[in-house]
């Protein structure tokens, strides 16, 4: 889900090459850290945080088929 | 539409669809997407396969996360269009749907001069109901509530 969320941040972003996902892995859950531009942080977030609520939605649906929990983080 | 325009629309045509190709990979979904720009109004995105589910469940959450994120996304080359997202005429059905929906409240309305309030919707759905209640005489239409999800109010006039 690294890639998917990496795609989604950089075609959202101004500035892609400082886009950057790391993934850390719980027991239960896999946690996904994305760094942005200080300047992009409300193209990920959105107004009244929809966008980041679309990409949790996106990344739950698709945890749901792989049987795991992806949770996003974005590191202000 | 001119040409210019034309040629553009069909290079946004396929950076939609690429950008799709490459999440549903991403993804593992097993999927198609199909892009027509045909519409000058709407770029309207089919997207279908054997995973359909996925997209259609909990009111089509998965369809309105595609739908909200290649708008986004597009939203500058996109200019005045907006791109719609469908899964096998799921939009449209659920628009005839609310268009229903409308007319029998709006009917209701007429009927009793008092106005009605409808469930929560999406600004997509509020804007069916807008539109097709602006067609209807003796009643309008205003939105009330906060945030994404707010309630339509039939009124009579």
């Amino acid at each position: 889900m690294k890639e998917l969320l990496e795609l989604i941040a950089k075609a959202l972003v101004d500035e892609p090459d400082e886009v950057s996902v790391s993934e850390v892995e719980g027991e239960q859950t896999i946690i996904l850290e994305l760094r942005v531009a200080q300047d992009d942080l409300g193209k990920v977030i959105g107004k009244q945080g929809r966008t980041a609520r679309s990409i949790r939605t996106l990344l739950s649906a698709a945890g749901t088929k792989l049987g795991k929990r992806f949770h996003l983080e974005i590191i202000e | 539409m001119t040409e210019g325009a034309a040629i553009e629309s069909e290079a946004l045509e396929d950076s939609i669809q690429e950008l799709i190709d490459q999440m549903l990979d991403h993804l593992d979904w097993d999927l198609d997407v199909e892009v027509h720009g045909d519409d000058p109004e709407t770029m309207r995105v089919e997207l279908y396969g054997e995973d359909r589910e996925i997209l259609i469940r909990n009111r089509a959450e998965v369809l309105d996360v595609f739908q909200y994120l290649t708008n986004r996304i597009f939203g500058r080359e996109l200019s005045d269009r907006r791109i719609v997202v469908d899964c096998e005429g799921f939009r449209a059905r659920k628009e005839a749907e609310l268009i229903e929906v409308a007319a029998r409240v709006s009917e209701r309305v007429r009927a009793s001069g008092e106005e009605e309030e409808l469930a929560r919707m999406n600004p997509y759905e509020r804007r069916i109901v807008h539109m097709a209640v602006a067609e209807l005489e003796g009643v309008t239409t205003e939105s009330e509530g906060d945030g994404v999800m707010k309630r339509v109010v039939i009124i009579p006039t």
